[in-house]
């Protein structure tokens, strides 16, 4: 199992370097530089900013440069924002995202494991229904839709949960609930297909005839096996609710890194977008390797398997 | 990575032609042509299925006609009957620049089925051959392709298709490269996974004897009969990349304006809430979510038709 885990790092870690560079390259392969449109500037502040910003190096140390720094996590400094260090930027941000982030993590796999234990045990009845028409839902309309939808009814009609402003745990129901839906829908499905499976299975049936009670069997024997899939998605339903935040956090005006990485976008801040492709490579990245190590830990055959490697 | 892992383990084609000894899928072993019409059958079985699929009917048809049923271009701007509720002149209204909503909506329609199926077919260019090379020819070709795609697939769809936005400027072309770019990968997983299990089958290596070259066997044996699961992965990517150039347009990093994307019609909606004209916001949101709707639907359908041990 070390074996295996040790080769998924390597291959996350060199997965970051390609991201790395390629985002690097894609940033400098744009036209122009980020001081072309301030016409205003007399040509020796000119020169300054751009020896100061370390853009009259050629690529190559520019490169070397950012690699260097980065290794020592320093993101470097941003173009345009108030707060010029990037890093301080990221800090400011990422707690906000990451608490918003957890609570809709929370809330799609609680949430969508229930609704697909209960679709399951109530097959084509009616609690199999609601929930795949919840996933139904969850699936089609999109969360930035369902965000807009959810201010129109909550925040103007009815009043009751507040908007654009962040600060006590209301501000975060709208928002985590409308990261939530899309994967908690999927879960859902996930969990209700793999839970069928599971419940025809010839051991659950020989655990009800050894007299096990029917909640010991749901969840002591059938779910067990039942969450090993669903375990596999949550590396990219974590993926998905990061780069969902970049919409969410948009609309609903939260000062999280989505928000920090969409206005940098359009102001052209290349270094900001730069770190911020990198910082969430480097979340994504870890997620991913996390979820390799909780299904390693849960399903006996890949450590069997990567002990004969 | 899910759905990929949820495609692999579909039947190979092969049950056709290696009977199972016992289990619901033994009586469907048919010859090619009527294991066809039986997928037809149990697809139309599936309500949802049936439903998604004339709904994409409509849209594309609407998409076709829709901006030709109005005397308005979609840009056409008419200040004097901004923000207008819907009626017999504007059958969806107007919005703040009094364009016709049923104009702008319908040209949405055609630049989303656009981006969705030009993306999904080009994913499935790339993917097929990339995937059919990697698995057919194997050994340390195989390798290298996969682990290029492996270090690749570690990008978040999102994020790198923002980045690409970025360089490339906005556009409907580039919103296609973009996403292309990135969506081959998951293709080109499945495409190697089904030739690697379909290439040691006996009809393959008969051909082989028979001194077929290995690009008609390709060709002509391998790809078609991997058709099932790449049709499925197929018909979810087209939401997939229609959803992404909504939020990509909500976001302003999308198509340019005037021409109308529900992406951009959401996001100009938006002030409606506060000026109380909602019915603004609808048309775009509920399109987007039907069709999000119909190609789901119908991919599930697809997918549970073509392996019957999926259904219950």
């Amino acid at each position: 199992m070390t074996a295996y885990l040790a080769r998924r790092f390597l291959l996350s870690l060199l997965t970051l370097w390609v991201i790395i560079t390629l985002t690097f390259v894609l940033m400098h392969a744009i036209p122009g530089d980020p001081f072309m449109s301030e016409a205003r500037i007399s040509p020796q502040a000119m020169e300054n900013l751009r020896r100061y910003y370390g853009l009259d190096r050629p690529l190559l140390v520019q490169y070397g440069r950012y690699l260097a720094n980065l290794a020592r996590g320093d993101l470097g400094r941003s173009l345009r924002s108030e707060v010029r260090d990037i890093n301080q930027i990221i800090a400011d941000g990422l707690p906000i995202s990451a608490l918003l982030g957890a609570e809709a993590l929370i809330v799609a796999v609680l949430g969508g494991i229930t609704l697909g234990v209960l679709a399951a045990l109530g097959h084509n009845r009616v609690p199999d229904y609601l929930s795949m028409g919840t996933a139904i839902v969850g699936i089609s309309v999109p969360g930035f839709i369902l965000a807009t939808l959810l201010i129109d009814v909550f925040a103007v009609r009815l009043g009751i949960l507040p908007v654009a402003t962040w600060g006590t745990w209301k501000h975060t129901v709208m928002p985590a609930f409308s990261l939530a839906l899309a994967p908690l829908a999927y879960l859902a499905r996930l969990t209700r297909s793999s839970m069928l499976e599971e419940l025809g299975q010839d051991y659950v049936k020989a655990a009800v005839a050894r007299g096990l009670s029917r909640p010991r069997v749901i969840v002591g024997h059938a779910l067990r096996n039942a969450l090993l899939p669903v375990i596999t998605v949550l590396g990219p339903l974590t993926a998905g609710i990061l780069t969902g935040s970049f919409i969410i956090e948009y609309i609903f005006g939260i000062p999280g890194i989505g928000k920090i990485f969409v206005l940098s976008i359009s102001d052209r801040d290349y270094p900001l977008i730069l770190s911020g492709a990198v910082v969430y490579s480097v979340l994504l990245l870890a997620t991913n390797f996390l979820v390799d190590v909780a299904y390693s830990l849960v399903d006996p055959r890949i450590r069997v398997l990567g002990r004969a490697r | 990575m899910s759905v990929e892992r949820a495609h692999e383990t579909l039947d190979p084609p092969a049950e056709v032609f290696r009977p199972r000894a016992h289990g619901p899928a033994a009586k469907t072993v048919v010859v090619a042509p009527g294991r066809r019409r039986e997928i037809v059958r149990r697809l139309g079985q599936n309500r949802l299925a049936v439903a998604g699929f004339w709904i994409i009917v409509a849209l594309v048809f609407m998409a076709i006609i829709g901006p030709s049923l109005v005397p308005y271009a979609y840009d056409e701007q008419n200040l004097l009957e901004a923000n207008e509720p819907p009626s017999g002149r504007h059958w969806f209204g107007t919005d703040d620049f009094g364009r016709d909503v049923f104009a702008r909506t319908w040209t949405g329609a055609r630049i989303s089925l656009f981006v969705g199926f030009t993306a999904a077919f080009l994913d499935l260019v790339v993917g097929v051959v990339y995937g059919g090379i990697s698995g057919y020819v194997g050994g340390t070709t195989d390798d290298v392709m996969m682990r290029v795609v492996d270090l690749l697939y570690g990008l978040p769809h999102l994020l790198s298709t923002v980045l690409f936005m970025v360089v490339l400027g906005p556009g409907l072309f580039t919103i296609i490269v973009a996403m292309v770019a990135t969506g081959w990968l998951g293709m080109a997983r499945l495409v190697r996974g089904q030739i690697l299990q379909l290439k040691e089958l006996e009809y393959v290596q008969a051909a082989h004897a028979l001194g077929i070259p290995s690009r008609r066997v390709l060709a002509r044996h391998l790809i078609p009969n991997a058709m099932g699961p790449i049709l499925v992965n197929l018909t979810l990517t087209v939401p997939a990349a229609i959803f992404t150039e909504a939020a990509l347009s909500f976001l302003g990093l999308g198509v340019p304006l005037p021409l109308a994307s529900w992406g951009t019609m959401t996001a100009q909606s938006l002030v409606t809430i506060l000026t109380g004209d909602t019915w603004r916001l609808f048309f775009p949101a509920f399109f987007i979510s039907l069709t999000m709707f119909a190609f789901n639907a119908f991919g599930d359908g697809l997918r549970d038709a073509l392996d019957p041990r999926l259904r219950r």
